[in-house]
């Protein structure tokens, strides 16, 4: 290779600087979901070749290159522990897209790395897909669009403003194509490639519950699922949404125990009104579980937009709904409930529910002694619930930390606990009076959101369901602790103290509607792009009268579709090839034109002034701003001066507050 | 860069010019300045008119206002090239030839009644006006600075004219008329004393070096891309009218030149840094006219329809 051809491959400094800041912007989504202490370093190596200080200069020797590297391949094997998985190996390419850019000195490493960051900056898909994130790539996928504009301009310098707005235009004109091809290219389900967090980092009700855990999980403002309700709303108290049911006790911590599916589901021999249909679109948990409202009357359905149902869960037989696969994706399903705090099961319950442990002695004598006073079950829940309720028993997020025998620590030492506590006490004490008893998880409540209604972790709860009677019934303890938990929420039972804890208490209200809004705003997202997979796809094209296109069909489908758009672009700016009036001549059309309906246009061939002058005779009332207009068009469009951009923008400004006035007027 | 403070003298003294060949020709405010804007823009004025308007006063006016130097040529149907340019003559004494400068040397020249000379006569002018110079047995003359021509010319229908061919009449910048003067104006000229003896009386107002200064300004004169639309579209015009045979010639790209230049220079007349389509039209029938049809009775009307028929941009 000849020096000279060298010379012509190599890049020019203006364009490696926007590669610089398309390499940024390709990163900058990921530092969320990256470690820190590699991403930051891996983002500062980029940025200071974009600082024109030190853009010159070999920063980083090619000699060290490939020791750099394996450095950090270590640093990434030594915060992983391992190497070949979807974590490591992103930020593997994130941390090569910055050497290569580093190093990059021609055209040819130049395209590559473009390349690379539009790779990149999928990757970060595999964390979150929410609009957020894909307004976070716009600015980057405008900077790779730039970038290439930049790289292949060819010996001619454009100005930066030319450059900037091509690749608008371009990038403008490319929307539909891409939404075209998202909606046609067939969907691929693929498990565990859409949301990632593989299991235990993501938040939610988990298969165990110790004194502590739901509380810990109320802290959390995340959203756990959203709900769409078909009729009526029910009242926060009827609010009760149906998740794992601890029946196994063992000593410390409750624990869901291996159930059989029954599929038997509530009679509905209620009155219709209490009975509603709803949607939930629930966040992924990689648990089976799905929520219902207490108690379900149908098996959750999918439903497609052609109609057809699909049921995506069973029940067992402690009416806990799982669904087939985990949820490693947003899942949304239609089912019913009937709004009712007891249930009429097939069979006795079994011995399971009556297993307490050895321990909490003072708890089982308590039990004990109001077993000995009350024969009746409901007389003695109801007595327990008083003493919650008349004793001195506080509802807190923080309660103290217990001991070996917690349940007797709690009721006669601190009394202080979160609806786990109680919950857990409950059972503990209706189990040792002999009544069959379990705890319920799940959340209480929701917050209205126009039309549908989100339920956050921090509204996590837990029950009671105790068998009296040849029936489940809904005991709540955290009803007679804290009444306003039930009516109104959390942040309303624990007043000041969970300021600490949930900041959106102090938030003030516009921020509060913001927040509410963007919500709404990402449901949609959810539902329409994230939602769009192959069966709604499937039913799009049966919609059209295509059912079960080919590969061959979808190919000419898009071929077709792109040269009408193609088409679409190109032909009105054939047909219509007169260039664009500058700003102070589209002003000065429009004036001539508002006049020209009153019967006052510009002949042929009379200049400005004397058209401005005819006005004036004929309408003197404006003769200031008229002449006012005629200086600034004068100004704007025949001096030296108005040649300048700004300067011209400024006359067309003036020229459209004279209009406004003469409007006004 | 010149200050705004100079540019504000030169329009003071632009006005004191005006004024005092208003105080010469009464009446004629349009005419003289057309006459000034041609000398600004650095061209040669065609005067067209009966005998006893005024065209030799208005020429003298010029003269003695800007403080040029003048020679008068009378034209008739037997003036030869050499009466004009000058000849080269054997001098016994010194036995060689010395060359006899003509009245064409000199800043501004009256060719009074043109076109009463044969073609050949005429056209020893063409090289004086195009280049500033005169070639005389092989030597080249260099003309004064500024250089400016003033013909004045019978109307055609006349007896005993010889029209001056198109190459000619391309070389002047505009073509005026100057026109009976109006009652009053008319009045004062009886009872005023001799116009003759005012310019001779006259001071002048500015030296030739104002008048070069004054052309170099007028070079600076902006024309903006619109305004340069607008003449093409004014020519474009005129080849379509000739086309239709409505009149005898397009004009030349020379001829646009002239617009622009005499626009600047009318720009220049009226204190503004920026030619303005009104410049344009103000000037197009006195630098089209005669162009057209080689007279301005049947040329004017031809530029003012055009005007009306091309809209500004």
């Amino acid at each position: 290779m000849t020096a000279k051809s060298i010379e012509l491959q190599a890049l020019r400094r203006s364009t490696r600087r926007i590669l610089g800041i398309t390499v940024l912007l390709a990163q900058a989504p990921l530092v969320f979901h990256l470690p820190l202490w590699i991403s930051i370093p891996g983002m500062l190596l980029v940025l200071s070749k974009v600082v024109p200080t030190f853009d010159r200069k070999n920063l980083i020797s090619p000699l060290m290159m490939t020791p750099l590297v394996l450095l950090a391949a270590a640093a990434i094997v030594f915060h992983y522990g391992h190497f070949f998985d979807r974590d490591p190996c992103v930020t593997f390419l994130f941390l090569l897209v910055g050497f290569k850019f580093a190093e990059s000195k021609r055209i040819y490493d130049a395209s590559l790395v473009i390349i690379l960051c539009a790779f990149l900056l999928m990757t970060q898909f595999f964390y979150w897909q929410t609009l957020a994130a894909a307004m976070f790539s716009i600015p980057a996928i405008f900077f790779i669009g730039l970038s290439f504009f930049s790289l292949q301009r060819g010996s001619a310098e454009l100005d930066m403003r030319t450059m900037v707005n091509i690749t608008s235009r371009l990038l403008l004109q490319a929307i539909p194509v891409a939404m075209f091809l998202f909606v046609a290219i067939p969907r691929i389900t693929t498990p565990g490639l859409g949301d990632g967090n593989n299991g235990n980092s993501l938040t939610g009700l988990s298969a165990r519950m110790s004194p502590g855990s739901i509380a810990q999980l109320s802290k959390s403002n995340a959203v756990a699922f959203r709900v769409e309700f078909d009729s009526h709303t029910p009242v926060p108290s009827d609010l009760y949404w149906r998740g794992p049911v601890l029946s196994g006790y063992d000593g410390s911590e409750w624990f869901i125990l291996p159930t059989r599916i029954s599929n038997y589901l509530q009679q509905t021999n209620h009155s219709s009104d209490s009975t509603i249909q709803y949607t939930v679109t629930m966040e992924p948990t990689q648990n089976p579980w799905l929520l219902a409202l207490d108690t379900p009357t149908s098996l959750p359905q999918k439903i497609h937009r052609n109609g057809d149902s699909e049921t995506i869960a069973h029940i067992n037989r402690e009416r806990q709904l799982n669904s087939h696969i985990p949820l490693d994706r947003v899942t949304r399903y239609t089912t019913t409930s009937a709004l009712t705090d007891r249930f009429t099961p097939l069979s006795q319950p079994g011995a399971e529910y009556l297993l307490t442990t050895e321990s909490n002695p003072q708890a089982r004598t308590w039990a004990n002694q109001l077993r000995a006073r009350f024969a009746d079950d409901e007389t003695l829940v109801r007595e327990i619930l008083r003493s919650f309720n008349t004793q001195d028993f506080f509802y807190t997020l923080n309660p103290p930390r217990l001991g070996k025998h917690s349940i007797d620590e709690f009721l006669f030492d601190s009394k202080r606990g979160f609806c786990e506590h109680y919950a857990g006490s409950l059972v503990f004490l209706l189990r040792a009076a002999g009544i069959p008893a379990r705890v319920v998880t799940g959340y209480q409540g929701g917050e209205l959101n126009n039309n549908y209604m989100i339920v956050r972790q921090s509204d996590a709860h837990a029950w009671t369901e105790a068998f009296i009677n040849g029936q489940w019934r809904r005991f709540d303890p955290t009803a007679a602790v804290a009444p306003q938990r039930i009516e109104s929420g959390l942040s309303e039972a624990l007043g000041a103290e969970q300021g600490n804890n949930l900041l959106s208490q102090f938030e003030p209200d516009w921020l509060k509607a913001a927040k509410l809004k963007w919500d709404s705003v990402n449901y949609a997202w959810q539902h329409i792009v994230i939602g769009f997979d192959s069966s709604r796809q499937n039913a799009m094209w049966k919609k059209l009268g295509i059912a079960r296109p080919s590969a061959l069909t979808i190919v000419l489908i898009i071929l077709a579709a792109a040269v009408l758009w193609m088409a679409a672009i190109l032909l009105p700016s054939l047909a219509f090839s007169q260039p664009k009036p500058e700003p102070c001549e589209k002003q000065w059309q429009l004036m001539c034109r508002r006049f020209a309906k009153k019967g006052l246009g510009r002949n042929k061939g009379e200049t400005p002034e004397a058209y401005i002058g005819r006005l004036i005779a004929r309408l003197p009332q404006h003769q200031k701003n008229l002449t006012d207009l005629l200086n600034a068009y004068q100004t704007g469009r025949f001096s030296r001066q108005g040649q300048q951009r700004n300067l011209h923008l400024q006359q067309a400004r003036l020229m459209k507050e004279a209009s406004q006035h003469i409007s006004n007027q | 860069m010149i200050s705004s403070e100079k540019h504000q003298n030169d329009d003071q003294q632009l006005s004191e010019v005006m004024a005092q060949l208003e105080s010469f020709i009464v009446g004629k405010t349009h005419e003289l300045k057309l006459a000034l804007a041609t000398l600004l823009a650095g061209g040669h004025l065609l005067v067209e008119d009966l005998p006893g308007v005024g065209k030799t006063t208005l020429a003298r006016s010029l003269a003695a206002t800007l403080g040029l130097n003048w020679n008068r040529v009378q034209f008739t149907s037997d003036l030869l090239p050499a009466d004009i340019t000058g000849i080269s003559i054997f001098d016994v004494s010194s036995q060689e030839f010395r060359f006899h400068h003509g009245p064409v040397f000199t800043s501004l020249l009256l060719a009074d009644e043109i076109n009463r000379a044969p073609p050949k006569t005429q056209s020893a002018l063409l090289e004086a006006m195009e280049e500033s110079q005169v070639t005389i047995d092989g030597q080249t003359h260099q003309l004064a600075k500024p250089f400016f021509v003033v013909a004045t010319q019978n109307p055609l229908e006349q007896l005993g004219v010889y029209p001056l061919p198109e190459s000619q009449l391309d070389r002047f910048l505009s073509c005026i008329e100057i026109g009976y003067p109006s009652s009053e104006a008319e009045r004062v000229l009886l009872t005023g004393g001799d116009r003759r003896q005012l310019v001779d009386e006259a001071t002048p107002v500015i030296n030739p070096e104002d008048v070069l200064y004054w052309q170099s300004r007028t070079h600076q004169i902006f024309t903006a891309p619109p305004i340069l639309d607008y003449t093409q579209n004014l020519l474009q015009a005129t080849r379509e009218m000739a086309g239709n045979g409505a009149c005898s010639t397009g004009l030349s790209p020379r001829a646009g030149l002239s617009l622009l230049a005499m626009s600047r220079a009318w720009a220049l007349l009226h204190q503004r840094d920026m030619v303005l389509p009104e410049d344009l039209q103000a000037v197009f029938p006195c630098v089209a006219a005669h162009r057209l049809s080689g007279s301005l009775k049947r040329g004017t009307p031809i530029a003012m329809e055009i005007l009306d028929a091309v809209d500004i941009v």
